[in-house]
């Protein structure tokens, strides 16, 4: 997993599997790597193969930290894989999180995504 | 007046649908395709029926046994590879076509529901599930017992047990031996078959359901085929095997496949285990009867 900051956001790479074993190293990573003045996170799940309960629970608790933070910080999800997109579609959370399919580049982004959750 | 029906060998356009079972073996609404077309085959006359098959003779065999549960003489052949309808004409009803039925009843490939040629089952996981859709309103034929219409589209098997608030959004099908939890929606265009647990919370639209799958609590089964673990969007193809068991799992195997030898087998294994039998093996003693 690579996490690498650009001005006020943080892009997180090259996540090959979200679960039970890794969530908490995950967390931690992400959490330490949020000082002052990010505003967006991005993880992009292109590269993730799998992803259980265990990796739902890590992307709520980011969820709530973000949401918690008074700078209000946004997630975003991208390129996810069906397993990523599967797992959120039956489980009723694409709806909790902006989801986008495109490439990472080092564009702000946007402060509120209004993309429609694509239907998988 | 005789008919042969030809059962799929492969199609690669749906490895999902043949990884357990044979394509005319898996349950439809309850039912497998040779079921509905054996069905068929009596309604047109036909009293001999040939069933040709390819690797899975001998679950096709298991099934039809003699014919005697249709009223007809029946018999499973074995080929190598599936025949065409060319073929198979060529190679059975050349001799003798007065005693088979008029073409082209007289050879069936069984890759669509009888009456609806026009929807193939086996060539796309989309043209599978509008097929289904499509056979959904014929699926309780005249020997069905027990599918209730609770409501106009609404079709429940037999021992399903549904709670009163849940929701069945027509056109929606609900098999044998269901359980639907507290304000779970089903349908529209939902297919449940036998022996499914639906939890509380659930929305199932749609989608297909396979038999003895548990839907966990809260989840939503939308534009999908989900098999035990398997999930997979008809739509775009992609698929998934689900990791966590509490929300999408197999509640058990089909024992369609078993043979006499493999009952025995297994309750050989189950013995083997018990305590007593442990310690009897352990002391290479032979067990003796319980009184």
């Amino acid at each position: 997993m690579t996490i690498h900051r650009q001005n006020e956001i943080l892009s997180i790479t090259g996540v090959k599997e979200l679960g039970l074993a890794n969530r908490d190293a995950f967390c931690t990573e992400v959490r330490a790597a949020l000082p002052a003045g990010i505003r967006h996170i991005v993880i992009d799940f292109s590269e993730t193969d799998y992803i259980d309960c265990g990796g739902l629970g890590a992307l709520m608790m980011l969820r709530k930290a973000a949401r918690n933070c008074e700078r209000g910080i946004s997630l975003r999800l991208v390129n996810p894989t069906p397993p990523v997109r599967h797992l959120l579609n039956l489980t009723k959370m694409a709806s909790l999180f902006s989801i986008e399919d495109f490439v990472i580049t080092n564009a702000p982004a946007p402060r509120e995504s209004t993309s429609a959750v694509p239907a998988i | 007046m005789k008919a042969l029906l030809v059962c799929p060998a492969e199609r690669p356009a749906v490895p999902l649908l043949q990884r357990s079972s044979p394509l005319v073996l898996l349950p439809l609404f309850g039912r497998c395709l040779l079921e509905y077309w054996l069905e068929q085959i009596v309604t047109l006359g036909a009293s001999h029926v040939l069933v040709s098959a390819a690797h899975e003779a001998r679950e096709v065999r298991a099934l039809v046994g003699n014919g005697a549960r249709w009223g007809l003489k029946a018999e499973v052949i074995v080929e190598s590879c599936e025949l065409t309808q060319t073929n198979a004409r060529r190679e059975y009803c050349g001799q003798s076509e007065s005693a088979w039925l008029a073409a082209p009843n007289d050879v069936t490939v069984l890759d669509h529901f009888p009456g609806l040629p026009q929807h193939p089952l086996f060539q796309s996981y989309a043209g599978w599930f509008a097929a289904l859709l499509e056979f959904l309103p014929h699926a309780v034929g005249p020997t069905r017992i027990g599918v209730r219409e609770l409501k106009p589209g609404v079709w429940v098997g037999m021992f399903t047990r549904i709670s009163p608030t849940a929701q069945l959004r027509p056109p929606c099908w609900i098999g044998e031996r269901v359980r639907v939890g507290p304000h779970s929606i089903i349908g529209p265009m939902a297919i449940v078959e036998d022996r499914v647990v639906v939890e509380s919370d659930c929305e199932i639209s749609t989608s297909a359901v396979g038999a003895q799958t548990f839907v966990g609590k809260c989840t939503e089964v939308r534009d999908s085929l989900a098999w035990g673990d398997s999930l997979l969007n008809w739509r775009t193809e992609s698929f998934v095997t689900v990791p966590d068991p509490f929300l999408l799992s197999a509640l058990g195997r089909p024992s369609l496949s078993l043979t006499p030898a493999d009952w025995l087998a297994q309750l050989a294994r189950r013995g083997s285990r018990s305590p007593r039998a442990s310690r009897a093996l352990e002391q290479q003693l032979p067990l003796r009867r319980d009184r």
